[in-house]
């Protein structure tokens, strides 16, 4: 891969980010891991207060890459065929007809998954892993394009349904916007004063860039040996103390597209230890299940993923 | 908490130096730190732990006997001191167990299963594995010091091993030079305290010796006599001494003398008119010369118990020579009173003695003084046997004679009539025990113008069959007359005869308490010997055995052979590419100023950390991009950029090797 | 005369305390030869220990010199987890800023807990029961020690940098532990003395419960209709499980249309859904102690955080009724993060003296309609209670009673035979908790 592949895609996504950030003012390492996960070709988790601006987010990026973006709000009586789509019977042909359901786009912001009952999130989380729906025996392929930010709240737990763990497998990563810094928040009332920010969004990208990009990714180069530094801390988790279930190679998988994201983000043809640093916790804590017991020692994943970076050594 | 290594083998040689016990030393680190070269351990468990606690409880207890027994005689805490000298070798087969063993710990709960053998076994009480060799050490120093070695080799060992110990588990903060710098003023304040702690206990003794209580033992001071008690004067059969004479000794009954008092006053004898002058010891610091020329024709040895180390000796008369007797310091009155300090409690010497020669202080004018009050009583009665008139020798005799004629002895007292016991005693009652005679004759004596002088002392006159020498007992304490007679002192003895046939006492009793006495002391002997090496023969006669009988155990077992573990470097699974890059160097040049990155730190972010601290950092960051694609890229470096990473490694070296 | 022992025990246990703080673990030994060759050097005449003694005794004046100019510039803050566990590590890190100019090395840092030692007042109110003071006195002192904290070396640090120090304790009992400040101490050169410097830092944290190993309890009740129950959120609609098809009926959302039966029939036909069935259990604690210990309310709380945590709540709900200053009801089902609200309720739990056991007996009377089952843990067995028991016999509840008794002083008046006790009343020493629960 040549330095100016390189740069062109570093500078797509930096421009991606830039765009988002006209929206979403001081989430700037946030915008960053989501550009990550959407160039390395995985889906993301959100958890998130309510009202911090995950709905904003995905349509800012939405919009930045002109693609289609829809919504789907989870209730405990959502359906799978809310989601996937309907077979109606048309009286007047005699005949079914598919209607697709919202699924069938580009990005699509899946809000409180952790509301919709058990049945309902599997239909949404195989899709995700298949990337197509089969509805009576017909298959529909989604796009080449199809990224779902999935968004939980931390503060309901009543009548909450928490998602598999089997399933959490899904995500690539899983991160939080979190409030901002006061001097931001107040440029924030400030713009939007008169209308929002996001109205004045326009595509800055096209989509090949964006499969470009993602071709790009897979591209960069990684030296045996962090290979091998990745594989350490994957299996640090399953034997460290208070983690019941470690993660999975599909964790080590997700970690190098990660990383090899990351380093493209940068500007960089190669990974170095500072990108895999950067995204693990992000990537393998929410893989883990934590030891009930330790849960209520005040222990969390991302503690538990911090000692394990602190405690291997990394190749320098 | 682990010793250095060899510091327990070099603690146990100061022990057996200081303490006389060498060769055990010398054997026990042999032992100890054999270990370390024949790396042969065994895995013990608590029964094999048991048995060895068993075994050093046998030995402590021995000791512990030794003490029991000889408490009642001797001073308690003098024989213990002395016990304790050998402790190290009684504690010896723990450690050297924990030497050998796979843990190279022990269980400390094991020590009191064995000491409270009732106590339940607490099955979850959970094993608190201790390293004995710092206790192990301290006991061994302690033992040292009760060696009481009084060179300054005590302090100068103490001070290497305490500064050894010290240097090995000294916090790495610590500087080197200022760390000994400061040991060696502690070193030398100490010892300027050491010294100043002995001074001063000499001053708080001397405070105290003008306050003396006196004890069992004969003050050399003042005699307090028993004159005018009313009741039956009781006297034990306590042995006091042994007394073993040659076969030219003289025959019993003869006296040993062991005070000498010349002024009475309120039924006390006072040793008013000598003053003590100290005797130096000779060359091995066990003889002693009491007088310039000393002529000892015949010679005796005597067993006494000191209390405390001081005391009166009994000597006969005429003695110039006292042989095998280990005692600090020693110092003899005009009167005849010899008293030593620092000894052990049980002494046994040699009297060098003739009785042609006896060597006292000329009479004075106390020694013709006769109290005021009782002045004309003995006037009167030195005139009725016209005792002036006659020459000393004879007014001697005459006295005598009216003694054993008009007088008889008694140890009770029916009561005194008259105002003084002494005027009761010549005029009324005429009976009395042997101070009344005593005291009465030198008085008498004064009267009729002969120096006289009180002494006090032992009559031996029984000789026991089993312990085949002259036992003197507390009973057999007798007071007569030291009377200047021919330009010499001669011993009067006025009391009637008869008076230890009056003294024997048929008790059947007094054959088990004799025989008693006799263990007891035939022990302490033991305890007191000046020979260690008798000591040391008891001691290998349980210990060897027992020793041999472990050993046999052990060998049963399986030992376990210590493996030198190599520590070989693990062959990296996956080649680490670039591993001669120039940027080590400066990762190790900036440990070495202390700035040294964390081993999960990655380059960038510990460059951002210490930033601050370090010249060039922007040069500093181009290297690590440099050494980080010819790391972690699989395209590498090109020929040029590798030496562009040299080059600016070695400028950045150079520019920051002054700092 | 009480006052005597008082003064005494307090003067001994902050003697020791010091002593342990202000020496390492080689100077206690170092102090120890130096009681060891004063009591065998009294006399100076008859061993040279008097020299030994002299010589340690220097040395540790000299570790108490070097440490006189002892001084750092510092600040930390501890960064805590949400909480913790009694009996679990307490995992957090402080992070120390250097501010000054020096770089620091060889220090260590120590938590300073609150002073443990009871007062007068609590002391004497311990009551006479317990026979040997010093255990009364231990006893006390465990009652107000939250934890024992240990030292945690500290790495190099730089001047103006700041490193993350890693480290830990066991809390022993539940409650919320108040940091007051941290030291930071460093030993002398001989590495025998310890010197400190306060830094004031002010945090705190819950300490959860401790809690047991439950075995599979199997907790009585029927799946019964809870109106409104599922979900507790009101402002969403309900779960709904599939019942039967009907008929179409005008006013029926579209959405529940079945298309199938609809082609097969060429008729609308409907979807029926049912609200859902599901189990609602009680776990009544009992905070009404009359004097007892405060042992057997802690194993109180113990026994029902262990059943907060076993009992699967995925398909029931669990209220948790008790009286504090009034009278409480939290539930907790469907979803695992609410465990940790129960939790936290617990930790804070105190025992109600104002109030009498009918207050609570009403609160769960008033339940009634809404309870399957039940798990009663009581703090003794007397009269109020066991009519209390007998009333929900009566109401047609099988509760599991569980008595927590105290070895040394009796609480259980109302028993009687021990042998002829009922199936459903379990007994469980203080003590000997798990043994019991394993029993259930």
């Amino acid at each position: 891969m040549t330095e100016e592949i390189i740069q062109s895609s570093s500078e797509t996504m930096k421009k991606v980010a830039e765009n988002i950030e006209k929206v979403m003012k001081g989430q700037s390492s946030a915008i960053r891991k989501l550009l990550v996960a959407f160039a390395s070709g995985g889906h993301v988790l959100l958890e998130d207060f309510p009202g911090t601006g995950k709905t904003t987010l995905a349509k800012a990026l939405a919009l930045s890459i002109n693609m289609k973006f829809s919504r789907i709000q989870f209730t405990p009586d959502l359906l799978p065929s809310d989601i996937l789509g309907v077979s109606v019977f048309d009286q007047g042909q005699q005949s079914f007809h598919f209607h697709k359901g919202p699924i069938f786009t580009n990005i699509l912001l899946s809000d409180e998954i952790n509301r919709a009952s058990p049945r309902t999130q599997s239909a949404l989380l195989e899709a995700m892993a298949e990337n197509q729906v089969s509805i009576e025996g017909t298959t529909y392929r989604f796009d080449d394009i199809f990224f779902v930010i999935a968004t939980q709240n931390p503060v309901e737990f009543r009548g909450t349904y928490p998602l598999p763990e089997a399933q959490m497998d899904r995500f690539a990563l899983k991160f939080s916007l979190g409030y901002v810094a006061p001097e931001q928040e107040v440029a924030m009332l400030s713009s939007q004063e008169v209308r929002h920010p996001i109205e004045d969004i326009s595509a800055c990208v096209s989509v090949e860039d964006v499969l470009q990009l993602r071709h790009n990714v897979k591209k960069v180069r990684i030296s045996d040996e962090l290979k091998r530094y990745i594989v350490d801390i994957v299996g640090a988790t399953r034997g460290a103390p208070g983690i019941q279930l470690g993660a999975s190679p599909r964790a080590s998988l997700a970690l190098i597209k990660a990383a090899q994201a990351v380093a493209l983000l940068n500007g960089g043809g190669f990974v170095v230890p500072e990108h895999i640093q950067e995204i693990a916790a992000h990537v393998i804590a929410h893989r883990t299940v934590i030891d009930p017991q330790a849960r209520f020692s005040g222990v969390t994943a991302e503690s538990i993923l911090d000692d394990i970076i602190k405690k291997i050594p990394v190749p320098a | 908490m682990s010793t250095p290594p060899f510091f327990l083998g070099a603690t146990l040689l100061f022990w057996g130096w200081q303490a006389g016990f060498l060769w055990f030393a010398v054997a026990g680190a042999a032992v100890l730190e054999g270990s370390r070269l024949l790396r042969l351990r065994w895995d013990l468990s608590d029964t094999d732990l048991k048995r060895v606690i068993y075994l050093c409880d046998l030995l402590l207890i021995g000791g512990v006997v030794y003490v029991f027994v000889t408490a009642g005689r001797a001073n308690l805490v003098d024989a213990f001191i002395s016990l304790f000298r050998a402790a190290p070798l009684a504690i010896l087969p723990l450690i050297v167990a924990q030497a050998y063993s796979t843990a190279n710990r022990i269980d400390i709960t094991l020590l009191r299963l064995v000491v409270r053998k009732k106590s339940a076994q607490k099955k979850d009480r959970p094993p608190r594995l201790v390293d004995l060799s710092y206790p192990y050490s301290a006991i061994c120093l302690l033992s040292a010091s009760a060696a009481n070695v009084r060179a300054p080799w005590f302090y100068a060992g103490f001070a290497v091993l305490l500064a050894w110990a010290l240097w090995a588990h000294r916090p790495r903060a610590a500087g080197p030079v200022i760390w000994v710098l400061l040991l060696v003023c502690v070193g030398g304040l100490g010892f300027a305290g050491h010294i100043g702690l002995n001074k001063l206990q000499g001053v708080v003794e001397e405070f105290a010796v003008a306050a003396q209580v006196p004890g069992d033992a004969p003050d050399a001071h003042k005699s307090k006599t028993a004159i005018g008690r009313i009741g039956s004067l009781k006297l034990s059969e306590k042995i006091l001494l042994r007394v073993m004479t040659g076969k030219d000794g003289p025959r019993p009954p003869f006296l040993l003398q062991d005070a000498g008092y010349d002024l009475y006053g309120a039924s006390t004898w006072f040793a008013r008119g000598s003053v003590f002058k100290a005797v130096k010891p000779g060359q091995n610091g066990t003889t002693w010369d009491l007088h310039d020329a000393p002529s000892a024709k015949k010679s005796m040895s005597i067993s006494a118990y000191l209390k405390g180390g001081t005391g009166v000796l009994a000597l006969p008369r005429g003695a110039s020579q006292i042989e095998g007797l280990p005692v600090r310091e020693m110092k003899q009155s005009g009167f005849g009173t010899v008293t030593v300090s620092g000894g052990p409690s049980l002494v046994n010497y040699m009297v060098g003695f003739d009785t042609d020669v006896p060597q006292l202080a000329p009479p004075q004018e106390t020694d013709l003084k006769v109290p005021l009050n009782l002045s004309p009583m003995f006037a009167k009665i030195a005139d009725d046997l016209q005792l002036k008139a006659r020459p000393p020798h004879e007014a001697i005799e005459a006295v005598t004679r009216y003694f054993s004629d008009n007088f008889h002895y008694a140890t009770y007292t029916k009561k005194v009539e008259m105002k003084d016991p002494v005027q009761d005693f010549l005029l009324r009652s005429r009976s009395g025990h042997c101070e009344y005679f005593a005291t009465a004759t030198v008085l008498l004596l004064r009267a009729a113008g002969v120096p006289a002088r009180y002494v006090t002392g032992y009559s031996v006159q029984e000789f026991s069959p089993l312990e085949k020498t002259y036992i003197v007992r507390s009973k057999h304490a007798h007071a007569w007359t030291l009377a200047f007679v021919d330009g010499a002192w001669r011993d009067v003895d006025t009391t009637p005869s008869s008076w230890f046939d009056a003294e024997k006492d048929s008790s059947g009793l007094t054959a088990v308490t004799d025989l008693w006495s006799w263990l007891v002391f035939k022990v302490s002997g033991l305890v007191w010997s000046d020979q260690k090496s008798r000591f040391a023969f008891y001691f290998i006669w349980i210990a060897v055995p027992a020793l041999i009988v472990f050993v046999w155990k052990l060998y049963r077992k399986k030992g376990v052979f210590l493996r030198r573990t190599n520590q070989r470097e693990q062959a990296a699974a996956v080649p680490q590419k670039g591993k001669d890059s120039e940027f080590y160097a400066i990762e190790g040049e900036l440990a070495r100023r202390g700035l040294g990155r964390q081993k999960w730190e990655p380059l960038t972010v510990w460059i951002d950390r210490i930033s601050v601290d370090t010249a060039m950092p922007d040069l500093l960051r181009q290297i690590v991009s440099l050494h980080y694609r010819y790391r972690f890229d699989p395209d590498g470096l090109s020929g040029q950029e590798r030496e562009a990473l040299k080059e600016a490694a070695r400028a950045w070296l150079a520019n920051n090797d002054g700092r | 005369m009480r006052r005597l022992v008082y003064i005494w025990f307090r003067a001994f246990s902050g003697f020791r305390h010091r002593v342990t703080r202000r020496f390492t673990p080689a100077g206690r030994f170092v102090l120890a030869g130096i009681v060891a060759s004063a009591l065998f050097g009294l006399d100076t005449t008859k061993t040279t220990a008097y020299q030994a003694f002299t010589c340690l005794v220097t040395l540790v004046a000299a570790g108490f010199a070097w440490n006189i100019f002892f001084r750092v510039d510092l600040t930390a803050l501890r960064v805590l987890p949400r909480f913790g566990s009694a009996g679990q590590t307490l995992s957090y890190r402080i992070r120390v800023t250097n501010s000054g100019d020096k770089q620091l090395q060889g220090l260590f840092l120590l938590e300073n807990l609150p002073d443990p030692r009871p007062s007068f007042a609590e002391y004497s109110a311990a009551g006479s029961g317990i026979k040997p003071e010093s255990r009364r006195w231990r006893q006390l002192i465990e009652m107000n020690q939250l934890a024992v904290a240990d030292r945690q070396p500290m790495p190099a640090l730089m001047p103006k940098s700041e490193v993350d120090v890693s480290t830990g304790f066991v809390p022993l009992r539940r409650g919320r532990i108040e940091f007051e400040s941290l030291s930071v101490g460093r030993a002398d050169l001989f590495g025998l003395i310890n010197a400190y410097v306060t830094v004031p830092v002010k945090q705190h944290v819950l300490i959860l419960p401790k809690r047991y190993a439950l075995p599979d309890v199997k907790l009585p009740g029927n799946r019964a209709y809870q109106q409104g129950g599922v979900a507790l959120s009101t402002s969403v609609a309900d779960s709904e499980e599939f019942l039967s098809l009907r008929e179409y009926r005008p006013g029926d959302p579209p959405r529940r249309i079945h298309w199938k039966s609809w082609a097969k029939t060429g008729k609308p036909i409907i979807k029926e859904y049912q609200d859902e069935f599901f189990v609602r259990h009680a776990l009544i604690l009992d905070t009404f102690m009359e004097g007892g210990s405060g042992e057997v309310f802690e194993e109180a709380i113990s026994i029902a955080a262990s059943f907060a945590c076993t009992v699967q709540t995925q398909e029931s709900l669990l209220d948790l009724l008790f009286v504090g200053t009034e009278a409480f009801c939290e539930t907790i089902g469907r979803g695992q993060g609410q465990i940790e609200h129960f939790l936290e309720v617990l930790a804070c739990v105190r025992p109600c003296y104002d109030k009498a056991f009918s207050v609570l007996h009403r609160h769960v009377v008033s339940r009634r309609s809404v309870i399957s089952g039940c798990v009663c843990v009581l703090l003794a067995w007397d009269k109020h209670r066991s009519d209390f028991i007998h009333n929900l016999h009566v109401l047609g509840l099988r509760p599991i009673v569980i008595v927590v008794t105290d070895p040394e002083r009796s609480n259980v008046p109302a028993l009687g035979n021990v042998q002829e006790k009922p199936g459903w009343l379990n007994l469980l020493e203080t003590g000997k908790i798990e043994e019991g629960l394993a029993k259930l």
